[in-house]
């Protein structure tokens, strides 16, 4: 089983994350099960997805998958789509688990109105500091802001943290898998510009450290 | 067959097509939303679907289909059922020919939702079977079952899901061809009409039925009893007779017989719950929470049909059983139906819940809450500080900012609250709010909606207030779907008893807070007469026609002030505010503001503007005035700065900006 927790902002596009996580699963003939925060608290607050999913030869041995929520300590893959978020939601991610976190911060009103800068840098640095001790297994940094400039889009960031963490390997497919899901579940004029991103985002995988 | 990833509430949406629904109305409510606008993109045609006024109309609506043989589905959330308690109350003593099934989500932790309330008991008060789903396949395939109850039962039947099983999501067969249920017609009886005389002849027949259906429900496959198989005990096996209990002067504990009963989606969690205790026990106890301590005997109860409860199923399992631990959420309903069926048939267990603080008594269930309660149980050491599930984050970590949900950036309404502020600065007012996205203008920095309670509370509750307290001002804040759902008879209300308050409805063109639903004023429908998916261009433009005017509405139930403005005009926003004040301090009466601008999400992002660095002088006065998650101070700069991805392009900081630092795209300085 595949346990996998994205942690964001609501209007980030975590739950379209979450859908396409599924989709590409679904599409590779695994059971999946998904839960997503929808509501209220979606209006720019911290938001969480959990993804799980059953391979087919998991399936066969007659494993069962009832639970949509992933439990603490347990994911395999923890996505955060800014630092803060990825730092709250770390309890998810199970011992020597992937990290992949896109580095530009938001900034909640919160903190701005209190004076408070945040950028998110020293969220980025208790990462690394659990990743050294070995508490994330593997930390994967994707400059997002960077790939969203490059794809003249501030709305692919979601797509480009997919791709860096396909390529991480935490998914148990490659980035290729993502294809027919985002052909599926994005707008036609859209498509070319997120496989772009997918891309960019698997790319950065590669290039880390 | 056509494989799709569906959330719980489309695949109940395909539940109702298996059954051949006929009618689907109701209101829009976090987390029902999704299963109407899934069966109005799914109509093969034929099928009426509709988002009603309210649920009392979408209740009434469904019954009348329902009294004409049709299969009504209505759908809301939990909240929206306490609206259609009236219909609802009366419903069984009538009956029905046609299934009438209530599709009515729960929602724990309330994620989005004024209460904590359980459908299950709202059930039991209505004398209403209730089915409750562990999975979104469940909740899928118990609507044909519940039309099917309905039926042979005459009566009104309740599907209640919960948020984690509607916005779950799960891999279903789509391939569903729709064979609409026979509409055998509307028969004139006495029993259609609720006198007296006859609600007493049909309390009697729920009475009778009741039980009936409780003899169905003892039945039930999903009412099922499970023997565990633990590891360290002998093989379990279906125990008939109580064995004589070991002897407890070894000085070691009594093996005891223990039970654990589930509803809803804890049934789900349970399984993972004792699932990885099982492995933790299989391992040795690698961390150290110890084995499984003093158990003869461990098995599980699920309860599918909390009402009527299978008594009969609940006596089997627990007979010989020393303790139960009862997993559920929101309201101890199984808990005291299990209480109930002990105290009836003199059985000795004791029953541990949330009645004995042993589970949660508020809010969600968690598989991680599950465990540390389970491991209680079952004689293990407690594994909240053990279990690698249970590790509290590392001290370590930074503090992080606390991220309550706001206003999105481009939302209309951060306009009309702002500048509704600005109109009234330094004078006492209070402001009365409602159940939509503009509750939020409650965060910081607007820090104005003081009073919320329910759907058209918004223009009630300030009437009290004002004669409560004549002296302050007062300002009633409705949406527009809202308006149209519960605000009507409020603002007859307050005409008719001439209350002094200024009335503001926030149109934003749709039913923002669940994901941008039509209603009323918008004209756009869910289906067309004639069956047909609500996109031919001729009948939506028929509908734009028909939408109605809430100005005219406002005229015509005799308010005479009423201004129009546009939220993102902050001048001329904060002019209409002072106006309409100043009718309401003539003592004129009741005066209206709309603020009409659409959501962001039915209409497209503008251009967005750009910082002057050299004119910016970090004053804040953007920050502090609008709250916009778009703005923030730039770091290592003494400078604003606004997030691309997230500016909508509503250009109110341009407008407010003291030092002209802030500029419309395309305006040079």
């Amino acid at each position: 089983m595949i346990n996998v927790v994205i942690a964001g902002v609501g209007g980030q596009g975590t739950v379209l994350a979450s859908k396409l996580i599924a989709y590409a699963a679904m599409e590779r003939g695994d059971f999946v099960r998904t839960a997503e925060t929808i509501g209220m608290a979606q209006r720019g607050g911290s938001v969480l997805g959990h993804v799980r999913f059953l391979t087919t030869s998991e399936l066969g041995q007659g494993k069962e998958l009832l639970s949509p929520l992933v439990p603490k300590a347990q994911a395999d893959l923890l996505i955060g789509f800014e630092p803060g978020e990825a730092v709250r939601a770390l309890d998810f991610l199970r011992p020597g688990g992937v990290v992949v976190v896109a580095t530009g911060a938001v900034a909640p009103v919160t903190a701005t109105l209190a004076k408070k800068s945040y950028d998110g840098q020293a969220e980025l640095a208790y990462l690394q500091s659990q990743a050294t001790s070995k508490r994330i297994g593997e930390l994967v940094m994707v400059d997002g802001q960077n790939i969203c400039e490059t794809c003249g889009s501030p709305r692919v960031l979601n797509v480009a943290l997919l791709g860096a963490a396909a390529s991480s390997g935490a998914l148990g497919f490659s980035a290729d898998q993502f294809d027919k899901a985002i052909e599926a579940q994005i707008k036609e004029r859209f498509i070319a510009l997120n496989k772009q991103a997918l891309r960019l985002g698997a790319a950065a995988f590669t290039l880390k450290i | 067959m056509a494989k799709e990833l569906l959330m719980g509430n489309q695949a109940i949406a395909l539940g109702a097509l298996k059954a051949g629904v006929n009618v689907v109305c109701g209101y829009p409510g976090t987390p029902s939303t999704e299963v109407l606008e899934a069966l109005a993109a799914r109509n093969p045609g034929g099928i009426h679907v509709e988002w009603s006024t309210n649920e009392k109309v979408a209740l009434e609506v469904g019954a009348g289909a329902a009294f004409s043989g049709a299969r009504a589905l209505v759908t809301m959330k939990q909240v929206g059922l306490n609206v259609a308690a009236d219909p609802l109350m009366s419903l069984p003593y009538v009956g029905v020919s046609g299934g009438l099934v209530l599709l009515v989500a729960d929602d724990p932790a309330p994620m989005s939702s004024q209460t904590e309330q359980d459908t299950r008991q709202f059930a039991q008060f209505a004398k209403i079977p209730v089915l409750d789903p562990a999975t979104p396949e469940e909740a899928c395939a118990m609507i044909s079952e519940a039309f099917e109850l309905s039926e042979r039962y005459r009566t009104p039947v309740i599907v209640r899901p919960s948020t984690r099983i509607c916005h779950g999501s799960a891999v279903f067969e789509t391939d569903i061809p729709y064979q609409p249920h026979q509409v055998g017609g509307f028969e004139r009886s006495p029993h259609w009409i609720v006198l007296p005389r006859r609600a007493f002849e049909g309390h009697k027949e729920i009475i009778e039925r009741l039980p009936i259906i409780e003899q169905e429900f003892c039945d039930h496959p999903l009412n099922a009893i499970e023997y565990v198989d633990l590891p360290g005990l002998a093989k379990a096996s279906k125990i008939t007779s109580k064995q004589p209990l070991a002897s407890a002067s070894s000085g070691q504990p009594i093996p005891r017989r223990l039970g654990i009963v589930a509803s809803g989606i804890s049934y789900a969690y349970l399984k993972d719950a004792l699932s990885m205790l099982i492995d933790e026990t299989k391992s040795g106890g690698k961390h150290g929470i110890g084995t499984f301590a003093a158990i003869e005997e461990l098995r599980i109860l699920r309860i599918a049909t909390p009402f009527p409860f299978p008594d009969q199923r609940a006596t089997e399992f627990m007979a010989d059983l020393d303790e139960i631990l009862v997993f559920e959420e929101l309201e101890p309903v199984v808990e005291r139906e299990l209480l109930r069926v002990c105290g009836r048939n003199h059985l000795s267990a004791a029953i541990k819940g949330k009645l004995t603080k042993d589970t949660t008594v508020a809010g969600e269930n968690t598989v991680n809450s599950l465990l540390q309660q389970l491991s209680v149980f079952l004689g293990m050491e407690d594994s909240a500080q053990k279990l690698p599930a249970t590790i509290s984050p590392e001290s370590t970590a930074p503090e992080l900012p606390t991220r309550p949900p706001m206003f999105c950036a481009g939302c209309p309404h951060r306009g009309s609250f702002s500048a509704t502020k600005r109109a009234l600065k330094g004078r006492p007012a209070v402001f009365s709010g409602d159940i939509g996205c503009y509750t939020l203008a409650n965060a910081q920095p607007l820090d104005m909606i003081d009073t919320c309670i329910c759907m058209g509370g918004g223009f009630t509750v300030p009437q009290g207030m004002a004669w409560a307290q004549p002296d302050v001002l007062h300002l009633g804040f409705v949406g527009d779907s809202t308006f149209f759902a519960s605000g009507l008879t409020g603002v007859v209300n307050a005409v008719y008893n001439r209350a002094n308050l200024v009335l503001v409805v926030l149109d934003n063109s749709t039913t923002a807070m669940t994901g941008a639903q039509p209603h009323a004023g918008t004209g756009e429908r869910m289906s067309g007469t004639d069956g047909y998916s609500a996109t031919a261009k001729a009948d939506m433009e028929r509908d734009a026609q028909n939408a109605l005017r809430i100005p005219d509405v406002l005229h015509a139930l005799g308010i005479e002030h009423v201004d129009i403005v546009d939220p993102l005009d902050f001048d001329a926003s904060v002019e209409a505010i002072k106006k309409a004040v100043a009718v309401v301090d003539a003592g004129n009466g009741v005066s209206a503001v709309i603020f009409r601008s659409p959501c962001i999400a039915v209409c497209p992002p503008k251009p967005i503007p750009w910082v002057d660095p050299e004119a910016c002088t970090l004053c804040r006065v953007c920050v502090n005035t609008l709250g916009c998650p778009a703005i923030s101070i730039a770091p290592q700069a003494k400078t604003i700065q606004i997030d691309a991805g997230l500016c909508y392009g509503c250009d109110l900081c341009v407008q407010i900006c003291p030092f002209n630092a802030i500029h419309k795209a395309g305006d040079s300085k």
